[in-house]
């Protein structure tokens, strides 16, 4: 698992880019797909997860849905076209990001991918 | 695999009471994520009463406060654009108003006299009775006799007032706000003083013959920002 920190500033960008997978996720959908795809390495925490949706709706960049689900509420969020631009943006910027971190890091970098 | 009503119930109950959450949309997306991850300890073969109790252990009062806290602080961040939003409305509406509160300058409007007099001399370019010279006649001259009432064109405060037996005699200047100053010339008596208001029609002298006159009659300028200006639009200007 990485540090709380190195996660703060990739959050949003790895909740877009889902979203943008898909056509609506609800929070426990989106911490057990991250946890998959990473094989465990990411495991978003409730308490990071659910601030940062709430964030995106109030920023108009999802909108959300709720749908009964048994005896309980599923709240299910879904990318507004604002937020589809903001996710490109998103994407974007830190694929540029990894590539400058690529070569800063350049010699203590694994080949082994 | 999905929790019946009474073990959903629990849930929400777990929610409310331990850990202490309000916010009933909060509560409602918590005990569904709970709910989920009771569900998946489940199929993996666990028991209702084990997979509730490691959940309520993971999921801490402490975690889900700061959820309900985020999200308090951002429905008050939007409650408070929207109120400056509606904030910056009004304030927009005041300074418009002001603005043309402000445009609305108060203007010399109507006659010095009342009743019909005729003017003798309009304002413009003119031979000067005496001297011959084209010189600029900066007001328009009524043909009245002596000590007929003069009377302020528009509310103000009387700036200058003069006694002198040369130039334009006795006369009285009003200032109008910022823009405008009226003059009334070659009177014979001044009954007002200097640095008084005076409103639009007030009495505030009589006509005569003082000061470079050739007989009775009033002398009456329209100054806008210090520039003599025609006054005759002025004078007619009255019925607004």
């Amino acid at each position: 698992m990485y540090s709380k920190e190195l996660l703060k500033g990739t959050l949003k960008t790895i909740v877009l880019k889902l979203l943008s997978e898909h056509d609506k996720m609800y929070g426990y959908e989106i911490t057990q797909h991250v946890k998959s795809e990473t094989s465990g390495k990411i495991v978003l925490t409730e308490g990071a997860l659910y601030p940062t949706l709430h964030k995106l709706e109030a920023q108009g960049l999802v909108a959300t849905e709720k749908v009964v689900y048994g005896g309980r509420t599923r709240k299910y969020y879904k990318l507004t076209e604002t937020g589809e631009a903001a996710a490109r943006e998103k994407i974007n910027e830190f694929a540029e990001f990894i590539t400058t971190m690529k070569f800063i890091l350049k010699g203590n970098l694994s080949t082994e991918a | 695999m999905i929790l019946n009503k009474a073990q959903t119930n629990r849930i929400f109950e777990l929610l409310k009471s331990r850990n202490n959450l309000r916010d009933e949309q909060i509560i409602e997306e918590m005990a569904d994520h709970f709910c989920c991850l009771v569900e998946k300890k489940m199929v993996l073969g666990h028991s209702f009463e084990e997979a509730f109790n490691e959940v309520a252990e993971d999921l801490t009062p402490e975690e889900t406060q700061q959820i309900e806290r985020s999200a308090k602080h951002i429905q008050f961040k939007v409650r408070l654009k929207k109120k400056v939003k509606s904030i910056s409305a009004v304030a927009a509406t005041l300074i418009l108003l002001l603005v043309a509160v402000a445009d609305a300058q108060i203007k010399p409007e109507g006659s010095p006299l009342k009743g019909e007099h005729k003017i003798t001399s309009s304002f413009g370019n003119k031979k000067h009775p005496e001297t011959r010279n084209i010189v600029l006649h900066k007001g328009v001259d009524y043909k009245v006799g002596m000590g007929t009432p003069v009377y302020a064109t528009a509310d103000g405060v009387v700036s200058e007032t003069q006694f002198a037996n040369s130039g334009y005699g006795i006369k009285i200047v009003i200032d109008h706000q910022e823009e405008y100053q009226t003059l009334y010339a070659h009177l014979s008596e001044i009954i007002t003083k200097r640095g008084q208001k005076v409103s639009k029609g007030d009495l505030i002298g009589y006509s005569g013959n003082s000061g470079r006159s050739s007989g009775p009659h009033l002398h009456y300028e329209v100054r806008k920002n210090g520039r003599n200006v025609n006054p005759q639009p002025y004078i007619d200007a009255k019925k607004k």
